[in-house]
């Protein structure tokens, strides 16, 4: 008979992190079962087993990253492979219905999550789906997330990664990187909002800054100004674009260069800055208009970013979060700006896994505490 | 000196001063005598400044010393009309589209004077420089706009007394006006206009470009041109000021449902500006877009204190 290791949490294993704008959800799929194991295997665990794996979609807006998946990962003593899903945190109450349906409670009493979903959708987990929710600190996770994937590596490949010649269309390169004697960092969560941390050690971390306008605000105003409705949409519609049809740049106040202050004539002075005159904003198009919005938003924290690396005296900076999912464009623009406005002091670094640190965070908790 | 056009907030005032519409002829007073002319001319706003002198009658009383009153006729006082020059300094500004209009006119009422050269700064300054010289029959000699900047507020720090104020919300007295000082050194001047630039002034003559943002005034009028049906700037902020953002804006305690304690974040700070319009009515739409504005320059200005 297998002796159970009494410290090991039962399955199933979940990490989750209820964002603002989207839920992520990582979750362990054991490959080394037992035939003993699984005869002793209760029905509603075989069926989320099955369901998780078997489907990339459920409902109609949860998606898993199959791409993301981290293969024959030796987690806490068990061999298994960790799953990336997400879905709107608009659709929780669904998420929570499923919950019921497939009798979650019965297996697992204790949840672990984090984001601050966690807090505010505590009371509805235990009324709705009879669940037990650990709430565990955002940026806490975000940290112990990013440094374990950042140890296991990415199926033998690196997780980080930087761009070289990010404005040359046929030089740019997305290049491995050793994060080797990580710290200090500097962490930027690019979610619905953005946090800053400055990061010494795995222990002492602490948030410098944030600003609001961060992913949340690209879309929202990128579906007032245009009428599209997701961020697929929106970032299409970008990649179209010319922004500096709707932004007023150095060049059109000062006819050039404003040399004194280093400032080239292609900088921009005023986001959005051309809007105010009638024929331009007649003359521009959506495509343009949303372009404009993703350089507004990603040079902003671009430059509080690079603020911040001079006050902490950080040279590496580490960008995350949904923001930049399948969003080449904006990793591009801060991989340059950082570059330009330093003069190549600080460089940008990005991790594959963009935005689920938080929820792997929250599932090495499960299996710290038990 | 007096200020004889210029807008003050919370103070009354003539609305027509607060206008940046092509100004009515009444605004350029005592342009006839005008000695010293100055322009700046910015990403969206031309501003003038000139120094004039107004001539106007002054009665003065002088009484007597009536114990030694050696006639019954003789007077207790006397009134005499004299003529004085006192002088004042005029402040204009106006939208960069009315530029060339604005000229004309200045050009047709400087009559009075000796004035050969007009001191420009700003970005047009290099762009307009040509058309003023043109217009205005005057050299235009090139300031740059940042030593300009730190020049005027440097005196008006040093001589002007309630130029400057401190806005306390929610007190009594929202507006605190400041006394002059003699020492205002160091301090860190923010100028928001189309955009923004952060300045660290040591001295009077010292200062250093420190930071700026693109996301400034310029950005205020696009969105709320683009998101609104009102496109002039002064009626965009009071529609800002009726404007509900919490509609709009992503709340801390949308994502929490409270305060994010560890952080110290209370409830109703902005998580996500514009975080919850992907969703929204895209009916009737107010504009909340100051409350964007205001917060990334606060923001802004905290990152850059611990370098002064």
């Amino acid at each position: 008979m297998k002796i159970k290791d009494a410290k090991k949490p039962s399955f199933p294993w979940f990490g989750m992190d209820i964002g603002g704008t989207l839920v992520k959800l990582v979750y362990f799929e054991p490959i080394d079962i037992t035939a003993e194991e699984e005869q002793e295997e209760v029905e509603s665990l075989k069926s989320i087993r099955r369901y998780l794996t078997s489907n990339v979609a459920y409902g109609s807006t949860g998606l898993r990253d199959v791409h993301l998946e981290l293969k024959d990962l030796t987690l806490c003593g068990r061999k298994g492979n960790l799953h990336f899903i997400r879905f709107p945190t608009h659709d929780m109450p669904a998420f929570l219905q499923m919950g019921r349906d497939k009798h979650f409670s019965s297996l697992h009493t204790m949840l672990c999550a984090t984001g601050g979903g966690a807090y505010k959708f505590d009371r509805d987990f235990y009324t709705m789906a009879d669940l037990r929710l650990r709430k565990l600190d955002e940026l806490d996770c975000l940290i112990k997330g990013v440094l374990y994937i950042e140890s296991v590596r990415f199926n033998g490949h690196s997780e980080c990664y930087y761009f070289e010649n990010p404005t040359d269309p046929d030089l740019c390169q997305q290049k491995p990187y050793k994060l080797e004697n990580p710290y200090p960092l500097l962490l930027v969560n690019i979610g619905s909002g953005v946090s800053i941390l400055a990061v010494y050690s795995k222990d002492n971390y602490k948030r410098v800054t944030g600003t609001s306008l961060g992913g949340g605000s690209f879309l929202g105003l990128c579906c007032l100004l245009t009428g599209c409705s997701t961020f697929e949409e929106a970032l299409e519609m970008a990649s179209c674009g010319d922004s500096t049809r709707v932004d007023k740049l150095v060049r059109d106040i000062y006819g050039g260069d404003y040399d004194k202050f280093g400032l080239p004539g292609w900088a921009v002075a005023s986001s959005f800055g051309n809007m105010m005159c009638k024929e331009k904003r007649e003359s521009i198009s959506k495509e343009d208009l949303a372009r404009a919005t993703l350089v507004t938003i990603t040079n902003n924290i671009g430059s509080i970013t690079r603020m911040c690396a001079l006050n902490e005296n950080i040279q590496r900076v580490v960008f995350v979060g949904n923001f930049l999912r399948i969003n080449t464009l904006s990793m591009k623009l801060l991989a340059y700006a950082m570059d330009y406005w330093s003069k190549g002091q600080l460089k940008a670094l990005f991790l594959k896994h963009e935005g689920y640190f938080g929820a792997v965070g929250a599932l090495l908790e499960l299996l710290n505490q038990s | 000196t007096k200020m004889a056009a210029c807008s003050r907030i919370g103070r009354g005032g003539h609305s027509m001063d607060k206008s940046i519409t092509l100004p009515a002829d009444e605004i350029f007073r005592n342009l006839e005598n005008a000695k010293r002319f100055a322009i700046d001319i910015g990403g969206s706003l031309t501003k003038l400044a000139y120094y004039s002198t107004v001539q106007h009658k002054v009665a003065k009383v002088r009484s007597f010393d009536h114990s030694v009153k050696e006639t019954e006729d003789d007077p207790l006082y006397e009134i005499s009309v004299q003529e004085e020059i006192t002088a004042r300094l005029h402040f204009i500004k106006f939208e960069n589209a009315y530029i060339e209009t604005c000229l004309d006119f200045v050009k047709d009422h400087l009559v009075n004077t000796d004035t050969k050269v007009i001191k420009a700064t700003g970005g047009g300054a290099y762009k307009f420089k040509d058309l003023i010289e043109k217009k205005l029959k005057l050299k235009v000699d090139k300031e740059d706009e940042m030593s300009c900047l730190i020049k005027g507020c440097n005196f008006v720090l040093k001589n002007i007394p309630h130029e400057a104020f401190v806005y306390v919300r929610h007190a009594d007295s929202e507006f605190r006006f400041q006394n002059t000082h003699p020492d205002i050194f160091p301090y860190l001047l923010i100028n928001i206009g189309s955009g923004v630039s952060i300045v660290k002034v040591e001295s009077e003559d010292q200062f250093e470009r420190i930071g700026g943002s693109s996301i400034g005034g310029g950005t205020f009028w696009g969105l709320g041109a683009l998101l609104t049906k009102t496109k002039r700037f002064d009626e965009l902020l009071q529609l800002a000021s009726r404007g509900q953002h919490a509609s709009v804006d992503m709340l801390v305690k949308d994502i929490y449902g409270g305060a994010y304690g560890t952080l110290g974040l209370t409830g109703d700070l902005i998580a996500s500006s514009f975080g919850k319009s992907a969703t929204a009515d895209k009916g009737e739409f107010v504009e909340p877009g100051l409350g964007t504005v205001v917060p990334v320059l606060g923001a802004r200005s905290r990152l850059v204190r611990p370098n002064l």
